[in-house]
């Protein structure tokens, strides 16, 4: 015969019921978590395709963009920016939905526990698809997850640029297939973009280096202008390796490719020609208009303040424009930014340079 | 191990394709032992593409046709799979090789626009206008008659052919020189693990021209021609002022048309990020500019910033809701508090209803709860997953049989051979079994047991207390008086019993 329930029996079952659940301060206030162990269940059933559409929330997809980026200052034009994922809210996407299914009373005790098989089934597969990326890594979801937003034309020009993330500060390091993993990478388990000209890149674990490179695309031949806005152009000098060929002051040297016609922008290969070494001029002159992909390294021990900068640092006391240095002794093209500098003086008078 | 590249002058054939057939002699003997009895010379002929190429023949472009992104800082090219394609026939100059060349042409230099009519906008290229024609050698008599004789030279009148007609002006302005040819053909050898990989190149001499700022533009069609034989392509007479409207004929292998851009390449566009008005390379909730004189750097790198270091909104973004309202995003600018352990389950607008006055109201997770359930509630096949979702109830392990046999006479097959199942102290030995332990006579159960040492045992025991027992004195016994039933009084057997009577009262 079992004791009647009474008000002191009542609370006492109440308060061993309370001690199951670990109970702590969370962003949501105080926090009920469900027991670890299962007493019922070993494992939870999900179909494929929610399973799919559950890790692709985790991964911020079909989530509409003003839900993480609800201003549009966090993302002003020509911008990069590198952020935390809130594991908490992601995973309140989740609960939410499931609630879709829930119908008349819910069972709190079961939904929990349902949810808490859930959860860590999707971890599980979080796991599963980053060491599909990079074999070795050993990320988990519980060493969180960062990311980068690119919002610029290189996205819209260059849509399949290759991001790379390293879990120390690395310089550029040509992949090795032999050893992919070398030096240690962070699976990059998300790079989409989701509109025409923003990118969204999602790391597991939080780099140290991100390597943003040109996509592959063959071969290419070019030259460069200099200065800027010019029919006159160059090219690095490269030795018979293909590597370049530095000054004595350790600078990069330069080829002066001259122009049939300006006009008409037709270059004066000859000339080129000329100044290689017989017999292989035809393919000294492949190698010096050769363009390779460029890498742009992002590290974390940088200092931030270089991460924007007035454009009034590279304008000269006499109002000239200082030079920018690229690669092999090019210079950046300042102009086109001058011009919408001006542009939005007028518009904000009151605005910085 | 990465890709290995390398750039060769070129690779010449011995042979070039379109010759007659060339007679090779063979004559071999063996010391006598063997005569060659057939022809002492065999017909070599090489057939390579001579007016168009097939998609198998043309391993890639630059820039991707009808791309719009391409610096007008790069050259045009087109890699070949056939490694010898560009020097297996005779150039505009006698016995000098290569004979293909990419031109390129603007739109306007197509379609020239006709006087009081100025060109404007992007048009597509028009393979059937004036510019380029689809049609046989004949058809270049009537433009280009000076070409039409060299064309006929090496192939047929009728043959069918994609033409290019040019006015001699923009050709001698565009065309490289006759000794340039030679340098803008190369082969690029990769080897990427599996072996050489070849393809021959052709690259162009002329940039693209994306247009002053402000102006759209032009669409650039790059044309793979043949000259093959063509010396009237140096001409001078096409130099001539007086010839600058005539025409040359162009026998087109391949074209691809793209719009370059006039932005910088990529190492020039992001690198100019960091550089105001951009938008800079900054932590998510930074602006690219500093605070105003006087106000603290709200997150960090001396910036002024729209969120605080949890990643709320420093001004509230604006709502209808009473009060204050708060909410932030799942990214933030910093690592984020550690994963709340909690669930929710419904909806709970009543914390939002009953919160003390002044309090701000957080909905970042409430709203992400919405999201998430709006999200499947849009999809009638989550819907229905949803509804498929279970949990796997525990299995209770069954208890374990526990195998008798010492492990090292068990045998894996224990299980799934029937006959030692049954039998498994025997081995099948045809309709019989004969046993597996060949001595068993030290095993329990193998031979009747032993009791004699516990029979040994008793016997001690009883001799112990046989001794014992013999070793007890032999009671005293009194002298036993007789009793007369028929005359024996209480008092008497109160005497010889001892107080009997007042027992025998109770």
């Amino acid at each position: 015969m079992y004791d009647r329930l009474t008000t002191k029996t009542g609370a006492a079952a109440v308060q061993q019921y309370v001690t199951l659940f670990d109970i702590q301060p969370g962003a949501d206030g105080v926090v009920f978590a469900p027991p670890d162990g299962n007493a019922f269940y070993s494992d939870v059933s999900i179909p494929s395709r929610l399973r799919n559409f559950l890790i692709d929330l985790r991964l911020l997809r079909h989530i509409p963009v003003a839900y993480f980026v609800p201003d549009a200052a966090l993302l002003p034009p020509e911008s990069i920016r590198f952020f935390n994922v809130d594991p908490t809210w992601m995973d309140r996407v989740v609960d939410g939905v499931f609630s879709a299914a829930n119908t008349g009373t819910v069972d709190s005790m079961f939904s929990a526990s349902m949810l808490a098989m859930v959860r860590t089934a999707i971890d599980s597969d979080l796991a599963a698809l980053a060491e599909t990326i990079t074999p070795g890594s050993g990320w988990t979801p519980a060493q969180g997850m960062t990311g980068m937003l690119v919002r610029s034309e290189l996205v819209r020009r260059w849509p399949d640029m290759i991001v790379r993330a390293f879990k120390t500060v690395v310089d550029d390091v040509t992949p090795d297939p032999a050893h992919p993993n070398t030096p240690p990478q962070l699976p990059v388990l998300r790079l989409e973009t989701i509109s025409q000209d923003i990118l969204i890149a999602i790391f597991g674990g939080s780099p140290a280096t991100v390597h943003v490179r040109e996509p592959h695309v063959g071969v290419r031949f070019g030259v460069e202008e200099n200065p800027p806005g010019s029919t006159t152009w160059i090219v690095p000098k490269r030795d018979t390796n293909g590597n370049p060929i530095l000054k004595p002051d350790h600078n990069p040297d330069n080829w002066n490719v001259g122009a049939r016609s300006s006009q008409k922008r037709t270059l004066n290969i000859t000339a080129l020609a000329g100044a290689q070494p017989a017999p292989n001029k035809v393919r000294m002159v492949a190698l010096q208009l050769e363009r390779r992909p460029y890498v742009q390294e992002f590290k974390n021990n940088a200092p931030e303040t270089r991460g924007s900068v007035p454009f009034s640092n590279f304008v000269n006391p006499d109002g000239s424009l200082k030079v920018v240095a690229l690669r092999y002794g090019r210079t950046m093209n300042l102009k086109p930014l001058q011009a919408r500098m001006a542009q939005l003086q007028q518009m904000y008078p009151k605005e910085k340079p | 191990m990465s890709d290995q590249s390398q750039f060769l002058n070129s690779i010449t054939p011995l042979v070039d394709s379109g010759l007659p057939p060339q007679s090779l002699g063979v004559d071999q003997t063996l010391a006598g032992m063997l005569t060659l009895t057939g022809p002492k010379s065999i017909q070599i002929q090489v057939n390579g593409p001579q007016t168009a190429l097939t998609d198998d023949d043309i391993a890639g472009v630059y820039p991707a046709p009808g791309s719009t992104d391409s610096p007008d800082d790069y050259l045009p090219h087109i890699a070949l799979n056939r490694r010898t394609l560009p020097w297996e026939r005779v150039g505009p100059v006698p016995n000098t090789k290569p004979w293909l060349a990419v031109l390129l042409l603007k739109d306007s230099e197509l379609n020239p626009p006709q006087q009081g009519m100025p060109f404007r906008g992007i048009r597509h290229l028009v393979n059937k206008g004036p510019a380029v024609v689809s049609g046989t050698v004949a058809t270049v008599l009537a433009r280009d008659p000076l070409g039409h004789t060299k064309l006929v030279a090496k192939m047929a009148d009728t043959t069918q052919v994609n033409l290019l007609f040019l006015q001699n002006g923009i050709l001698t302005a565009i065309q490289p020189k006759q000794d340039e040819l030679q340098y803008l053909c190369n082969v690029k050898r990769v080897n990427s693990g599996g072996g050489d990989k070849d393809c021959a190149i052709v690259i162009g001499n002329r940039l693209p021209d994306a247009g002053a700022a402000g102006t759209d533009p032009e669409l650039h069609t790059a044309f793979l021609v043949s000259l093959e034989g063509r010396d009237d392509f140096y001409d001078s007479s096409r130099g001539l002022p007086a010839n600058a409207q005539k025409e040359i004929g162009l026998v087109v292998l391949h074209s691809w048309s793209f719009t370059p851009s006039k932005g910088g390449d990529f190492e020039e566009v992001i690198r100019a990020i960091h550089i105001r008005p951009n938008g800079g390379v900054l932590r998510f909730g930074n602006l690219p500019a500093e605070p105003a004189p006087g106000q603290p750097v709200p997150l960090s790198g001396g910036f002024d910033a729209v969120l605080d270091e949890h990643g709320l909104f420093r001004d509230p973004l604006p709502h209808t809701q009473a009060g204050l309202v708060n909410y932030r995003g799942p990214l933030r600018p910093f690592p984020p508090a550690p994963r709340s352990l909690g669930f929710a389950i419904r909806s709970a607008p009543e914390e939002f209803q009953n919160a003390p006055p002044n309090t701000p109201l957080d909905y970042s997770h409430a709203a992400a709860f919405e999201v998430g359930r709006l999200l499947a509630l849009a999809s009638h096949d989550i819907l229905e997953d949803l509804r498929a979702v279970h949990g796997l109830i525990k299995i209770i392990d069954p208890e374990v049989a526990v195998n008798k046999l010492p492990v090292a006479l068990q045998k894996p097959d224990w299980v799934v051979d029937p006959a030692w199942n049954e039998e498994p102290w025997s081995l099948p030995a045809g309709n019989a079994t004969q046993p597996l332990i060949k001595d068993n006579s030290q095993f329990v159960g193998a031979t009747p047991g032993d009791v004699t040492g516990v029979n040994q045992q008793y016997q001690q025991f009883a001799n112990q207390v046989q001794n014992s027992l013999n070793g007890m004195q032999s009671p005293i016994v009194s002298v036993v008086s007789q009793i007369d039933l028929a005359s024996v009084t209480v008092a008497d057997l109160d005497k010889t019993f001892g107080n009997v009577a007042v027992k025998g009262e109770v």
